[in-house]
């Protein structure tokens, strides 16, 4: 067929190149024109309807990220022909976001490697091992038990283990050794361990990070990369290759070593375009295409053109590789998977609706998902759980969004609604922020008072930020024996008496998304929440109320003469301010009667912290974010990662790993590699 | 406020109401409109509503059916700013109905003036002259330069009257201030007084005179020392420009970590903070002059696993 031809001759260049700039320019010329694959070609339709494909894959996958590109390659090492479809003008996902503290175990290579107090096979690796020996002593054993372990409760007095799907857990901890090696096979790599991920269990230590380091020149195949594309060069700035500037990797490395998402994405991204996989970014899939609608064989999607275009410029972004790209703008595409349709694109975090199954409040708009500018709105619309529900999936760990500390948190960086990133100009969908905000860090929300959208307190504000801690190696207070002291499946991790002792969850976010007097049927909203503060505030922190940290225009920072001035100002120009603050003036008069008496009725700020008056002009106004991070409830998929439905069976030809997948509450990157590797391997394998 | 109930003529009619009657300047204003119509009949359509000078206002769609409620139509959106009662109107695009347009009656309460006070020590000595400033602004924009005020004590008794100058304050364009000095009462404690602000008469638009409380902390002469010395916990090296409260008093450190803060003697709380530190709080009694170590604890900095987890 023409189509094997043209994909062979790809995979024939990728072979040919050598250092990865030149090979990615070339690559750009060689993207895979609309014109040659784009026809539409006529196949013998599986589900029997006359509708013809507009391509053909062996492996379809939906989404370009954490999950998405583990599974391509996978299914490609195979011999499959792939695709990914991703939304996004570049792929990464949330991956490429992340700070890559990739958290497996069982036993797998980088721990053995640690344990054995040895370096990294090319020698970057100069510090000793972060943890002992016996803190990475593992074993799929013990890790199948960490993530299934009735007994652990948080500092939430929730229970992040005992609802994981077990069939699920038990091959996810079978895979994650050689998910590590996998990933270590396609350039990523991994620094020292220390401690372990949010769900990742409690008794071992199994996460390290991702790191390249710094040199002359960006190349993945021998980990380097400049301190531009790093985007440590200037603080200021953050690169198109990088969304978010990486850190110093100097404790878990060696000097000039750095981390972050950027080490674990952009290698998995050059591995994937090497080895031949086909990717067709600015599109959303939508639709799964099913035999029938409830029965039969899932044999391909529909996916629209989505373009993510610059707002001043006009022009549409484009990923910084090329090879391997379907320029194709088609509106409407029906694609054909010849083997299996694998979901990986994210979760439910962005989508108002979906969340708010879980909390009626966080059906409120104002509040976005992390990493929003990067994704754009479809990044985490829940894409996959609605097309799968349509053909008759299941569902699994719904209540799992509620049991993991960070699902929803107040972020210290203020003046942003994108307050989950570091991203700085430089970056292309910089645009989309605005602002890069400030980070007050904890101590900083003494400085003001937190008013909600009428211009009322509704809580102490310096317990505003303050979050439980994860469930995680060496134990952070979610059981009584720390470290190496846990006790798996001890009675006494949940006795009453120990949830009492370390339950420390404050409730100033629920406060925050409380109704109030601005609230309206029918969904009443709590609205944004500001913090207000005066002139006197800034010379007592130098707090840098300047671009890119701030900026006037994009509804999310306001300075004004008169607090009258700054509540109209609000009201005007932020974009989900739906009612005035009619009550701003009078809390900042009655605030600074507690300021004067030393004490806060309402809320006893002065037991925590010293209090300050907002009297001198001018005065300010910074949004605080409500932030939904990450999704827990999601697709029910069983060891293989097909999608299960409602009858118990597998869906034929549908897969899932990653935030789309339910019933497992392990935060990120770990779940969704592993899931990947997995569907990869058994979508290659489908007759 | 609703419109004169007029005759209801024959054939479908929009009747209009402004919410609250009186609104304050670029407060909230919601417009419902409600659609009467002789008999039930099924309306699509939407409402456009135009302001005084009869630029689009808004629109709100009006859907559904008549029975048993009448079709309504609401459109909620920042009032102007100009006092008094305008005609505004209001007027209904519909395939389905065609109806007269509508006028209806938007009232704008007189300007509010902002009044600041700020500088005002946070603990101001028994008898002793202290300082004061006050600005006033109109935030609908009107230049309130020269416009008067005057201070009452907490038994409402005017105690200083002044007007505010032709300078705005550093940095804004529109806050007019002055600085005055005034006599401390000499009674220790807490003290509200109250700053007036008056219209001027030869301002264009109607004005509403304001009224914003001011507290004073009044104390007896200082008889002790409290010596404060701020280190890091983990480090032992001194913490400087940390802020010092001990209510009403406040400082900061200097480069050595230290601050030195004088007061009467009695019962305190001590906070010495910043940032990335926990706030150190210190409770007791305070007889003598005395050396207060605050160790301070660095806010456990969120590892990037867990800011970003
Ligand atoms: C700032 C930040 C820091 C993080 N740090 C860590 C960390 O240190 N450790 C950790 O374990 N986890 C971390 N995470 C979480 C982790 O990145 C995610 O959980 C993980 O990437 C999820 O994998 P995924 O494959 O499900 O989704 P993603 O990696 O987000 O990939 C989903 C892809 O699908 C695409 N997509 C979405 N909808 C569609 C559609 N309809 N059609 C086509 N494509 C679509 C998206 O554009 C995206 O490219 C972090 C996340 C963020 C935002």
């Amino acid at each position: 067929m023409r189509k094997k031809d043209k994909e062979r001759r790809l995979e024939e260049e990728a072979k040919k190149a050598l250092s990865r700039r030149e090979f990615f320019k070339a690559g750009a010329a060689a993207g895979v024109s609309a014109a040659a694959l784009g026809g539409s070609v006529a196949v013998a339709s599986a589900d029997h309807s006359e509708e013809a494909w507009d391509y053909e894959y062996d492996v379809v996958i939906c989404g370009g990220g954490c999950a998405g590109i583990t599974a391509a390659i996978r299914a490609r090492d195979s011999g499959a022909s792939v695709l990914v479809v991703d939304q996004n003008y570049d792929l990464g996902g949330r991956m490429l976001h992340s700070g890559s503290f990739l958290s497996l175990g069982g036993g797998d290579p980088i721990q053995k490697r640690d344990m054995a107090g040895e370096a990294d096979a090319e020698g970057f690796i100069t510090v000793p091992p972060v943890e002992d020996p016996a803190e990475l002593d593992d074993s799929v054993e013990l890790l199948f038990t960490d993530v299934t372990d009735w007994s652990v409760v948080d500092g939430k007095a929730q229970s992040p283990y005992r609802y994981n799907e077990r069939e699920m857990m038990r091959a996810w901890a079978e895979n994650c050794p050689p998910t590590r090696q996998f990933l270590m096979d396609n350039y990523v790599r991994f620094t020292r361990v220390s401690g372990t991920h949010g769900g990742g269990g409690l008794s071992r230590a199994r996460a390290p990070y991702c790191f390249l380091m710094l040199g002359d020149k960006t190349d993945i195949k021998a980990g380097t990369i400049t301190r531009e594309d790093a985007g440590v060069a200037d603080f200021e700035r953050t690169s198109p290759f990088a969304p978010v500037q990486m850190e110093d990797a100097t404790q878990f490395v060696g000097p000039d070593a750095v981390r972050n998402g950027v080490a674990l994405a952009r290698p998995l991204e050059f591995s994937a375009r090497e080895k031949g996989v086909h990717f067709m970014l600015h599109r959303a899939f939508i639709d799964l295409i099913r035999e029938k609608p409830f029965e039969g064989r899932v044999t391909g999607i529909t996916a629209e053109y989505r373009p993510r275009v610059h707002p001043k410029s006009g022009e549409r972004l484009e990923s910084f590789w090329q090879l391997g790209n379907i320029d194709e703008r088609r509106p409407n595409l029906r694609i054909r998977a010849r083997k299996a349709v694998i979901l990986a694109s994210g979760g439910h975090a962005g989508n108002p609706e979906v969340r708010s199954m879980f909390y009626p409040a966080m059906r409120d708009p104002a509040f976005p998902t992390s990493g929003s500018a990067l994704q754009g709105p479809g990044g985490q619309d829940a894409t996959a759980l609605k097309a799968a529900l349509k053909i008759g999936a299941n569902l699994a760990g719904m209540q799992q969004n509620l049991s993991y500390p960070t699902t929803y948190h107040i972020a210290t960086t203020l003046g942003t609604r994108d307050a989950y990133t570091n991203m700085m100009p430089g970056h292309p969908t910089f645009v989309f922020r605005g602002s890069a905000g400030v980070n007050v860090g904890n101590a900083g929300f003494e400085e003001f008072i937190a008013v909600n959208q009428v211009g009322k307190r509704f809580f102490n504000e310096v317990r505003l930020p303050k979050r439980p801690a994860g469930n995680r190696y060496p134990g952070d207070g979610a059981a009584p024996g720390r470290g190496l002291e846990h006790k798996p499946l001890d009675w006494r991790n949940c006795s009453a008496e120990w949830i009492r002792q370390s339950y420390n969850y404050d409730h100033g976010l629920d406060a925050a998304l409380a109704m109030n007097e601005g609230s309206r049927a029918p969904n009443y909203y709590s609205g944004p929440i500001w913090a207000i503060f005066d002139e006197d505030a800034i010379e007592r922190t130098g707090w840098e109320l300047r671009f890119p940290y701030v900026n006037e225009e994009n509804g999310y920072f306001f300075k004004a003469e008169s607090i009258e001035d700054l509540a109209a100002k609000i009201y005007a120009r932020h974009p989900y301010q739906r009612v005035p603050l009619a009550y701003l003036g009078k809390t900042i008069e009655t605030w600074n009667g507690y300021v004067a008496a030393g004490a806060d009725p309402e809320f006893e700020r002065e037991k925590d912290a010293p209090m300050y008056a907002i009297s001198k002009p001018p005065f300010y106004a910074l949004s605080i974010m409500v932030i939904w991070h990450d999704s827990y409830g999601g697709l029910r998929c069983n060891g293989r990662q097909q999608v299960i439905d409602m009858e118990g069976k597998p869906i034929p030809g549908l897969y899932a790993g990653g935030e789309a997948v339910g019933g497992f509450n392990k935060h990120g990157l770990g779940k969704g590699h592993v899931q990947g590797f997995i569907a990869g391997t058994h979508a290659a394998q489908e007759g | 406020m609703e419109t004169e109930d007029q005759e209801v003529e024959v054939g479908p009619h929009l009747v209009v109401t402004a919410s609250p009657e009186q609104v304050e300047p670029f407060g909230e204003i919601i417009l419902t409109a409600r659609l009467e119509t002789p008999e039930p009949m099924d309306v699509e359509g939407e409402v456009v509503f135009y302001d005084a000078s009869g630029a689009e206002a808004g629109r709100a769609a009006l859907a559904g059916r008549y029975a048993p409620e009448p079709l309504t139509a609401k459109l909620e959106r920042m009032a102007p700013s100009e006092p008094g009662s305008q005609t505004w109107t209001a007027r209904l695009e519909s395939d389905d109905c065609d109806c007269e347009e509508a006028e209806f009656t938007v009232t704008i309460a007189p300007h509010p003036i902002s009044v600041t006070v700020w500088d005002i020590p946070s603990a101001i000595e028994q008898g002793i002259t202290f300082p004061m400033t006050i600005g006033l602004k109109c935030p609908c924009g009107c230049e309130v330069k020269g416009w008067s005020f005057r201070l009452l004590n907490g038994e409402g008794q005017e105690i200083a009257a002044g007007t505010v100058g032709d300078e705005p304050w550093p940095g804004t364009t529109s806050l007019f201030y002055t600085c005055i000095d005034l006599d401390a009462p000499s009674v220790e404690g807490h003290h509200e007084w109250a700053v007036v602000a008056l219209p001027s008469e030869e301002a264009e638009v109607p004005h509403a005179e304001r009224k914003l409380a001011v507290h004073l902390n009044v104390t007896r002469a200082p008889e002790v020392t409290l010596r404060i010395e701020a280190f890091d916990a983990a480090t032992n090296a001194p913490v400087p420009k940390a802020k010092v409260v001990v209510h009403p008093y406040r400082g900061w450190t200097n480069e050595e970590g230290v601050a030195e803060v004088r007061l009467p003697k009695g019962a305190y709380t001590v906070f010495v903070s910043r940032a990335p530190y926990f706030a150190f709080k210190s409770n007791g009694e305070i007889t003598e002059d005395m050396t207060l170590r605050a160790e301070m604890f660095e806010d456990r900095e969120y590892s990037v696993s867990e800011l970003w987890a």
